[in-house]
């Protein structure tokens, strides 16, 4: 057994043993850090892979936790495929977002994406017969196969189940020939569409693939919490995914799940700084952007290289590109 | 492909050990009582648009329980009352019942305000078999409740539309009303509470007038009421379309007998309606200063101490009896406070007098918010107590 | 091969090609050679279909007009270009380089003896194929964009500037991996700063200036033309 083997093991031995071991708060932080690793997941393949900013996963988060809820709640069917339903909404607007691409470059393509995400909460918010509106909705607890999971331990398990297939997903697809394509678009968008990769279909498959695994995020997250309201689900949730993607790290799928993990604990942590929250989390940002380019996933190797005197080149290759990409937005 | 999978794991790792001390297991089986201590929590939108109302009605519980703590607690145990923000959204109403219950370990979620928050969170309390007592809010779920989990502070809708219709049949003399009224379930149930009565009693209505709460312009409504010559109107609106329909009614030059909610009963409300407020009549199912009663008299010196600068009126008073309740049900359950010891205390009072809000009834199987209503008149730029509620 | 034929070019207001005409024979390199802003990469943009700007004209290739056509419809034809400035993909291997160069291509086989065919050309880039394309030196940056343009397997290369900032032993070497790449009946255009260089592997040569073709021939004769050689080759 390599050292790696052992360590895979161990860590996928500590989740799986982590709800038995805390109490029904800590089970239900367990389930959000991985309902967040999903949207980790999401911005890794966007962000990370693609190049691409989105400042509407928000909406993409809130159609996965409303059409699933939807779909059980009205129409009953059942979880697993209320999940999956959930999927399949927010990877169709997915698509839609991605539309502009195939007219406008760059940045407004960050831009369509805010104006999409505006839209879908307005919507959910009006149309209250079906969302409940500002009075909210209740979603009833999951289920499987007819039990209900009362405990959230439980639902964090077979959440974790479900994410490692995402992780397994991930992997291959940005070893595929579409993820290549992918990041030979974001490297240098005019050679690979030179080679004749077509920017559109590739941004918006990232598109479909990153609102995909945020929808089932949201139908998770929705079902966990029993209760929706559009008010959750604003511009300031997808800057902190975004938030979340950089800090966790942007270069790999280690990172995508450390900054969900981040996400889920950040604010028991900082639970004292009440309002100041935002304000440390800005701060971070920056740390991470300065000092940290690879995010929180770097950590031990940026730790590791500060004690060896032999200098290994950064497993995080290509963070700085979307850094630069993330600070050209805010101008 | 060798980093990636590395930096997974150590990611994993390194999350792992992030969140490992926020992991520990507290409260959970404990139901927030230590030998010194009674842990219990509320939510409320202390930030948005009804943050004012929340911070008084935070002020009034929290007097009051530091006001019992300082008298040496209940059974010998200090109240500890953690209320949190909710921005009035459904959703983080649950989260922090969430946080409340499983992190904190609370015994009860006590004074808590807001309808749509309420409701969210009671299929959640329900589950772990939490006590939800004083819930400020209006739908039948709340104020005559099938859960046993639930003991209510305000009135029902139908409620708030009997104690009006009596009101003015009973004192005025009024047989045709007419009803101003909200076009959602809110102001429904109190049209129907209203029909209720009407149609017991023999009274017509004459007219009925709705707006929505982004209306700014009542006149068609007052036009419509005014024609058909009613003895009285119900005006149950919320206070700036309340205050619209009062103002209107003085310009048309319209003078009848208006009674209104306790919600057309505070300061604001003086503020939007202006001159047109006085001769207004209100139902009233919390306290007001102008009742001189000892329990009334007491609130006051309460929150005078405790919260000098939170003005003595219908938010303070409603925070107040829900923590005045609280308290009377833990005292009944005695020494071994538990969730179930806390509703059988509750319960075998079984007529709950805050002396704040009109008496609760709280008998095992059938909890409801008050249904005597006391009642009062604006005058002078004053709400002055017409009769108060039976004791 | 190609036949261009008043060719025009726009960006908004700036007309950056000027009835252009230039022909290039099978199996020929064509040195085009011009001071900057000449209009040289918007020759080659303009025949790639990768232009930002508009055309007007007729380009042909094989007798069929492809002026307006998108570059991967000219690649299904046969051309590839290394882009000016390398535009290598600096995240992706050597190997996912080359891979993207036959993006087009659906034929496993041949992907892989090309690869081999093209390390055998360039073998730095074979002994670090598993490497980050962006550590790789501005030289070696070079050959692989050449190489990645090479693996859609081109009748027509066309190449911007290949020696852009190479150090002149590398210059030489590239000039001598076009030689290889004619030999083995590719036809090529080169651009390029280095006029003496390129005119020496070329069969033809171009000068362009503003927007127009100021003189065109045999490359042989180019290079003894004294307007030339004061503009281009430094004097003498
Ligand atoms: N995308 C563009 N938008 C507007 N103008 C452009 C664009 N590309 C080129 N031009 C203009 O067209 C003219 C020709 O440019 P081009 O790049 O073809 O020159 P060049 O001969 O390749 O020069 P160099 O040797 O410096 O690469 C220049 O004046 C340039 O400013
Ligand atoms: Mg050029």
């Amino acid at each position: 057994m390599t050292p790696k083997a052992i360590f895979a093991g161990l860590t996928l031995l500590a989740a799986v043993a982590a709800p038995f071991l805390v109490g029904p708060y800590a089970q239900y932080i367990l389930a959000m850090a991985a309902i967040y690793g999903f949207v980790g997941l999401g911005m890794y393949v966007l962000l990370g892979l693609g190049g691409q900013i989105s400042l509407g996963h928000a909406a993409f988060w809130a159609l996965g936790a409303y059409g699933s809820a939807v779909l059980t709640v009205r129409f009953g069917v059942p979880f697993p495929l209320a999940v999956i339903g959930g999927a399949v909404i927010a990877g169709v607007f997915g698509a839609i977002a991605a539309m502009p691409a195939l007219r406008v470059q760059g940045h407004y393509l960050a831009i369509a994406t805010l104006g999409l995400a505006i839209v879908v909460q307005q919507v959910l918010f009006q149309w209250d017969s079906v969302t409940g509106g500002r009075q909210g909705m209740l979603v009833p607890r999951p289920s499987l196969f007819g039990y209900e999971i009362d405990d959230d331990g439980h639902y964090y398990l077979i959440i974790l189940a479900c994410l490692l297939v995402a992780i397994w997903l991930v992997r291959n697809f940005q070893k595929s020939f579409l993820g290549i394509s992918l990041k030979a678009l974001r490297s240098s968008p005019i050679a690979a569409q030179a080679a004749g990769v077509g920017r559109a279909y590739h941004l918006i498959v990232a598109f479909v693939v990153s609102a995909a695994l945020t929808g089932v995020s949201g139908a998770f997250y929705g079902a966990l919490l029993g209760q929706l309201s559009t008010d959750s689900f604003t511009l300031l949730v997808s800057l902190d995914f975004l938030t979340m993607a950089v800090i966790g790290g942007l270069g790999s799928i280690g990172g995508a799940l450390v900054g969900g993990i981040f996400y889920a604990v950040a604010p028991e942590i900082l639970r004292d700084f009440q309002q100041a929250q935002q304000v440390i989390y800005g701060l971070l940002l920056i740390a991470c952007m300065r000092l940290l380019p690879g995010g929180l996933a770097s950590l031990p190797h940026a730790v590791a290289t500060l004690f060896s005197s032999r200098r290994k080149s950064p497993p995080e290759n290509n963070s700085s590109v979307e850094l630069e990409k993330l600070s050209e937005v805010g101008k | 492909m060798t980093i990636s999978r590395r930096t997974l794991l150590k990611g994993t790792a390194a999350g792992l050990a992030l969140s490992l001390p926020a992991l520990r297991p507290s409260y959970a089986a404990s139901e927030g009582v230590s030998d010194t201590e009674i842990k219990i929590g509320a939510f409320m939108p202390l930030q948005g648009g009804l943050a004012a109302g929340a911070a008084q009605y935070r002020d009034g519980a929290a007097s009051y329980f530091q006001w019992v703590n300082d008298q040496g607690g209940i059974n010998g145990r200090k109240v500890n009352w953690i209320a949190q923000n909710d921005s009035y959204n459904p959703q983080q109403a649950v989260a922090v019942s969430r946080e409340l219950v499983d992190r904190e370990g609370v015994l009860a979620v006590v004074s808590t305000l807001g309808t749509a928050t309420n409701m969210a969170a009671l299929p959640y309390l329900k589950r772990r078999g939490i006590p939800l007592i004083a819930p400020l809010a209006t739908d039948p779920a709340l104020n005559t409740p099938k859960d046993r989990i639930v003991f209510p502070l305000s009135p029902s809708g139908s409620t708030h539309g009997t104690a009006m219709a009596k009101f003015v049949a009973e004192n005025l003399k009024a047989r045709k009303l007419a009803v101003f009224y909200q076009d959602d379930q809110f102001g429904k149930d109190i049209l129907e509470g209203v029909k209720t009565y009407a149609k017991q009693n023999g009274l017509e209505i004459v007219a009925t007038a709705s707006y929505v709460p982004s209306d700014i312009d009542v006149s068609p409504q007052a036009q419509q009421l005014r024609q058909a010559n009613p003895d009285a109107v119900i005006n149950s609106a919320i206070p700036k379309q309340g205050a619209l329909m009062l103002i209107e009614a003085e310009k048309m030059g319209w003078k009848t007998n208006v009674i209104a909610t306790q919600q057309l009963g505070d300061d604001v409300a003086k503020r939007l309606a202006g001159s047109a407020i006085n001769g207004l009549y209100l139902e009233l199912y919390s306290a007001v200063t102008a009742m001189k009663t000892p329990a009334v008299e007491q609130a006051i010196s309460i929150l005078q101490k405790y919260a000098p600068k939170t003005p003595a009126g219908y938010w303070a008073f409603m925070g107040m009896a829900g923590a005045k309740a609280f308290a009377e049900g833990a005292r009944a359950a005695g020494k071994n406070l538990t969730r179930e010891s806390l509703m059988n205390g509750l319960e075998s009072l079984k007529v709950l007098k805050t002396g704040l809000v009109p008496p609760l009834d709280y008998s095992a199987g059938h909890h409801s918010g008050p249904t005597d209503l006391g009642y009062g008149q604006w005058q002078d730029g004053e709400v002055k107590l017409v009769r108060n509620w039976q004791e | 091969m190609l036949e261009i034929s008043g060719l025009f070019a726009r960006y908004g207001g700036i007309t950056a090609l000027r009835d252009v005409s230039m022909t290039i024979p099978d199996g020929a390199v064509v040195a085009l050679l011009g001071s900057n802003g000449a209009g040289k990469s918007t020759l080659l943009n303009s025949i790639m279909g990768s232009i930002e700007g508009v055309t007007e004209g007729s380009i042909r290739l094989n007798g069929e007009e492809v002026r307006g056509k998108k570059p991967t419809d000219l690649m299904h034809r046969g051309v590839a270009m290394a882009p000016e400035g390398r535009q290598i993909f600096s995240d992706l291997s050597i190997d996912e380089n080359l891979r993207m160069g036959a993006y087009l291509r659906r034929d496993p086989d041949g992907i892989r003896s090309d690869r081999d065919r093209i390390f055998a050309l360039f073998p730095r880039l074979e002994e670090r194929h598993n490497q980050r394309a962006g550590t790789l030196s501005g030289g070696e940056q070079q050959m692989l964009a050449i190489g990645r343009a090479l693996m859609s397997r081109p009748q027509l290369l066309l190449l911007d500037e290949p020696s852009l900032g190479l150090a002149p032993l590398f210059v030489t070497q590239i000039m001598r991996i076009v030689s290889d790449i004619n030999a083995g009946g590719i036809a090529v255009v080169l651009v390029e700063q280095n006029a003496r260089q390129a005119l020496r592997v070329s069969t033809e040569g171009y000068v362009m200036e503003r927007g127009t073709i100021r003189m065109s021939g045999r490359a042989c004769d180019l290079s003894k033309d004294p307007s030339v050689t004061a503009a281009y080759l430094g004097g003498n």
